[in-house]
This record gives C-alpha cells, structure tokens and sequence, in this order.
C-alpha cells in the first residue's frame, strides 16, 4: 500500500483537529463560534467520540500535536476505530503554554513525564553520545532531544509519517540550515519506524533548499488554496515546485472555516496533490 | 525577537547578518548553531568599528535600547529599534534628540502591526468618509500569557517601564495611531491582579475631533495564545471591524464604492504581503515586512514606515496613561495634534 493510500480518506485528506485545540488565526467575528466548538470538545472523552466519528466518516489518518488532551482522547495503543496519529512536532506551542504554567523547566519535566521512565533511559544514552554538543548550547541537538522525548508518547502508535512543525522546518530555510532537518530526521529515526514529513508555509523555497541540501522526504504539507492565499512566494511559484516534486503533497487548510469548495478540490488536482488536510468549522458540525 | 530579525536576514533581499552582539557568549552560540554563519561580540562599538555594519538592529529588552541606539546613532550606522523605544520618557526623548541631530540618518522602529495595511485601509475608510462620521471605537489586546506572579525584566516597573500596557499594548496604540493619529486626553484604570506591575488596563481615549473610545489590554485571558489586537468603529454610517487577520465594514446604506451589508477584505489577501513568512498565524508578513522596509530605507535612502516620530508619539501616550493610571485623573496627552 502506498503511503497516500494509507494515511489519506477516499478524496485523499488527512484529518486536522489543530482548530479544536485553540491553533489557527480566526478574525474577531470567529471568536464565538470557535469558541463554542472548542467548548463541546474540551474532554478528552468528548474528543476520543469525535475522532472515532471521524473515522467512521473514512480519515484514515490525523495531524496530531503532542496535546495532552488529545494524546489521552487517542490512547496509548491505535486501535481501528480510531485515526492512525501522523505526529506535528515539535509543539512548540504547548511547550510555551505550559513554560508560562509551570515554567521552562516544569514544561520540560511535564514533557518526559508524558513520555514515560523507560523514554527517558532511552533519550539519557543517545544524550551522552550528544554530551559536547549540548554543552555547546548546540541548537539542532537540542531540537533532537526536544522532538526525541515528545514522540515517545506516539511510539505505540507505529505512526508511518511524523511531520516537522512549520516554524521548525522554515527556521531551517531561512537559516538555509539542513542540520536542523537532519536533527529531526534522526529523533524519528530513533523513536519510530517513521519516514519523515515536512510541513512549511514556504513551500517555494523549501523545495529549493531541499534539492540544495539534497535532502529527501516522504511529504509535505503546504498552504494551498484557491485564491492563493498563504503560497509562498507567490502562486506560480508553488505550482511549478509542486510539479517538479515526486513525493505527495497536502494542503494546509488551517485558518478556513469554510469547509473546501470545488473549485479548491480543482486547483489541488491540477497541482497534482495529493490532498488536503481539512481543519475546518464544517468536519465538526455533525459529530 | 533577535532570532526573528536574524532569521529574516536569510530571506529578505539583500539582508545579511553581519555580526551577532550579545552579553552572553553562550547565546551566541546558541544562534550561531541555528545556521546564522557571523561572528560573535560581546562589545557593540568593536562590533560597529570592526564590521562597519550598514544597520544594526537592537533587539534587547527597552531598558537597554538608548546606550545602544546613541552610539550607533553617534556612528552614523542606520537603526532598526525594537518596540517600544524605551522603557522611560526620559530615555525616549534623549533617543529622538539623538536621531534629530542626524536627520539623515534612517531609524526605524519594531511596530509591526503599521506594517499591516488592513489598519492603513481601515483609515483610509474613515478619512475617505464611508464610516459617515467616526463616533467611538472599542479596542482590545488579549493574550494568554501571566497566570501567576512572574520573575524576570518583563515584569518590573524599573526595567520595562510598566506591564502588559508597555510591552503588549504598545501595538495596539500604534494601530490606533494609524487609524486615528494621537489623542489628546486619556483616563486609565490598571490592575495588578498577579504582578506588582498592570496585568490588565482599561482607558478611554479622546481625541481633538470630539472622538472618543474604550480601550482594554489584558495579558492574564485563556484561549488567546496568540495576540490579538481588534478594534470596532462606530460611525454614523456604519461599523468597521478591524483586527490581525480581517478588516470588516458594514454600511446602513450602499456608498459610492461599498455595497450596503458586510464587505470583508482578508489579511491574506491583501497586498502587500511577504514572500516569506516564520509565523503565519501571528503577523509573520509583517515581520518580513518591517524588515525589508529598514533596509530598503538604507538602501535606497527613503523614509521608513516607522520612525523615530511615530515611535515618540506612542512613547508619549503610553507616558500619559501611566501618569493617568497612577494619578486616577485625566491627563492630558504630550505631544497631541491640535
């Protein structure tokens, strides 16, 4: 079975839920329906009955932060009825909510708490061959051990694909650092049997440095959507990338309420993707 | 905030991180290591007198912008200056008397959010006269991010000059200030509900035109993980509806480019935006944005977006809302229009 084939639902898309964890931009009219839906989501248990739904409705697959909540709505093994989690890491996001609740520290041991006594055997013996480098405040290793000790809480799992966060991933564009994509490539190496993903919102210049770095990955997710909002640098440019490149590619549809219409379904199939991954007010509205 | 600056560096055109200058060695090992190949200093003068950067930018916490900023100025190298410009009036006004003396010189300053022309559009709807005449306006800046009693510089009077107002609400009087210039008169109430310094402030605005509006800031809010800054503006034609991500008019009756109803126009389509964004969600054009502005207004010699004159002008506001808020009587605005 094809990677596409084994993560994507009938029309191709991945199940986003970064909207029902309080991600995504919203206007000051959105505020009050994003935040009643967020209200029906806010137990774990609440969550798990959505997912399941979700998957019954045919998404093979979820975008999955390292979200407590949903780590708990997902349990600790995958079972059929639920989506296979594709893991979005690092949360940065929820490193920093926690850093605010319970310090830089706090957040930190929360995290290797999460994962379990035997994770953090595993991160202290790959740590001592990283001793220099840590020492050196070496920012690539750090993200390594940061990625490292936050998959563990998805290794039972067996997730086929762990996507690199947008900040991470464009980081290392801008930075034109490869280290950085390298550091993430061996934390998944380590922790799963994953390949790896990238998610960006430059989509246009993380092909360029892919080739330049001579990098290769199973996917990427990238904004995309018909009136060419979010498609760095500018339209043209992410299609003519999107053509050149042989590995799939998802929309990212986080920020639209709407739910996707023809003619975004149209754009995507002439770009060639392979789908999209829906976060949108619509996928919550019958569940 | 350095991090960010540096990482646009890589993108923008023409930009190029020349030296990395910080107190502490360890951090600029830590930046060297993201992938930003410039050497290290611990001493900006070496820094400036070794390099001969074409611009610096300083992006440390307010209390230490006007060493800094009057020895690049006394060099004659061009400035990009985090907000707010400084942590006191005092500061802040030494710092303009310095860039005066060189007037030449280009300075620009990190208020992100005039970089975004939703709130330029937004005033010039009301200029242009769809909203009829603007009555009030309600305004607010959220986020989620003091819980607890906090440590640190962001947190004292002596180094950040105040609390959330100073360090988060400076953004939201700067959009303000593109919508409606400076007001002349302000009334504050400030509440220190987990820190010595304001959590949260709410205040009224007036303005010489008889204009007058509400406005909040609040860091202690869940569910804001990022910063919002939204605004409302009634008018005797209508409403707009003014944030981060969308712009919204609505009209009692069609006007001669509007249609009566709800026109909308988007952040993400709305020219101009970045060929490169770190953070979408959280005005990542802008910050792109901004950056290019500096150097172009190096380059090309032409006046940044913002300068070191509408820096003091929110310098001043925020100046007199602390003084209202510590006084409880209305105060009066330095540096107001007429």
């Amino acid at each position: 079975m094809t990677l596409v084939a084994q993560v994507s639902d009938p029309v191709g898309d991945i199940l986003g839920v970064q909207l029902l964890l309080g991600g995504g931009a919203v206007s000051a009219s959105q505020w009050e329906p994003l935040r009643r839906m967020q209200a029906r989501f806010q137990s774990p248990e609440a969550l798990r009955l959505a997912l399941e739904r979700k998957r019954a409705d045919g998404f093979r697959s979820v975008l999955a932060l390292g979200e407590p909540r949903l780590l708990e709505a997902l349990g600790r093994k995958h079972t059929d009825e639920m989506p296979l989690p594709l893991p979005l890491v690092p949360n940065l996001r929820g490193f920093m909510r926690e850093a605010v609740e319970y310090g830089m520290v706090g957040a930190g041991v929360r995290r290797v708490w999460r994962g379990g006594v035997m994770s953090l055997v595993g991160l202290s013996l790959r740590g001592l061959t990283q001793l220099g480098p840590l020492k050196k405040k070496d920012f690539p290793t750090y993200l390594r051990m940061f990625i490292d000790l936050e998959l563990a809480a998805f290794s039972r799992h067996d997730p086929p694909l762990v996507f690199l966060q947008p900040q991470m991933t464009d980081l290392a564009v801008a930075m034109n650092n490869p280290r950085i994509i390298e550091g993430f490539q061996a934390a998944v190496g380590d922790r799963t049997a994953a390949q790896i993903g990238l998610a960006t919102a430059n989509f246009g210049r993380l092909t360029s440095a892919l080739k330049t770095w001579g990098i290769e990955v199973a996917a990427v997710i990238a904004p995309w959507d018909e009136g060419g909002s979010g498609m760095r640098p500018n339209v043209d440019a992410c299609i003519r990338a999107a053509k050149a490149c042989d590995f799939p590619i998802w929309a990212d549809r986080l920020g639209h309420l709407e739910p996707p219409q023809p003619e975004d379904r149209e754009m995507i199939r002439q770009a060639g993707l392979a789908g999209m991954v829906r976060d949108d007010f619509a996928l919550w509205a019958d569940v | 905030m350095g991090i960010m600056h540096a990482s646009m560096m890589g993108v923008v055109p023409g930009g190029r991180v020349a030296a990395l200058v910080d107190l502490d060695e360890k951090l600029g090992l830590n930046v060297q290591s993201m992938g930003v190949e410039a050497p290290f200093y611990n001493d900006l003068e070496k820094a400036i007198d070794e390099i001969r950067p074409e611009g610096v930018w300083i992006a440390t916490p307010q209390f230490a912008h006007r060493p800094m900023f009057e020895l690049c100025v006394s060099k004659g190298v061009p400035v990009f200056c985090e907000k707010p410009l400084a942590h006191t009036i005092d500061d802040a006004r030494a710092m303009a008397a310095a860039a005066a003396a060189k007037p030449e010189l280009p300075v620009a300053v990190g208020y992100m959010l005039a970089h975004n022309p939703l709130f330029r559009h937004a005033h010039d709807l009301i200029v242009s006269g769809e909203l009829g005449l603007p009555c009030s306006f309600k305004a607010s800046t959220r986020l989620s991010q003091v819980f607890s009693a906090m440590k640190g510089w962001t947190f004292t009077k002596e180094q950040a000059g105040g609390g959330v107002l100073i360090n988060s609400g400076c953004h939201l009087l700067m959009a303000l200030h593109v919508l409606f210039g400076q007001p002349s008169r302000v009334t504050v109430k400030g509440r220190g509900v987990h820190n010595k310094v304001e959590d949260t402030i709410g205040a009224i605005l007036e303005y010489p035109s008889g204009l007058w509006g509400m406005v909040e800031v609040n860091w202690s809010v869940p569910g804001h993980e990022l910063q919002t800054h939204d605004i409302e503006v009634v008018g005797t034609s209508g409403t707009i509806e003014v944030g981060n991500e969308a712009l919204r008019l609505w009209l009692h009756e069609k006007s001669r480019r509007n249609p009566a109803g709800w026109t909308q126009w988007l952040r993400s389509r709305t020219e101009p935006l970045a060929e490169f964004s770190l953070s979408p969600e959280y005005c990542g054009d802008e910050f792109f944005l901004e950056d290019k502005d500096f150097i172009e207004s190096v380059r090309r010699g032409k006046k940044p977006r913002v300068g070191i004159a509408e820096a003091m002008a929110i310098q001043e506001l925020l100046d007199a809302m602390y003084r209202a808020m510590e006084s409880g009587a209305t105060v009066e605005v330095g540096g107001a229009q007429s």
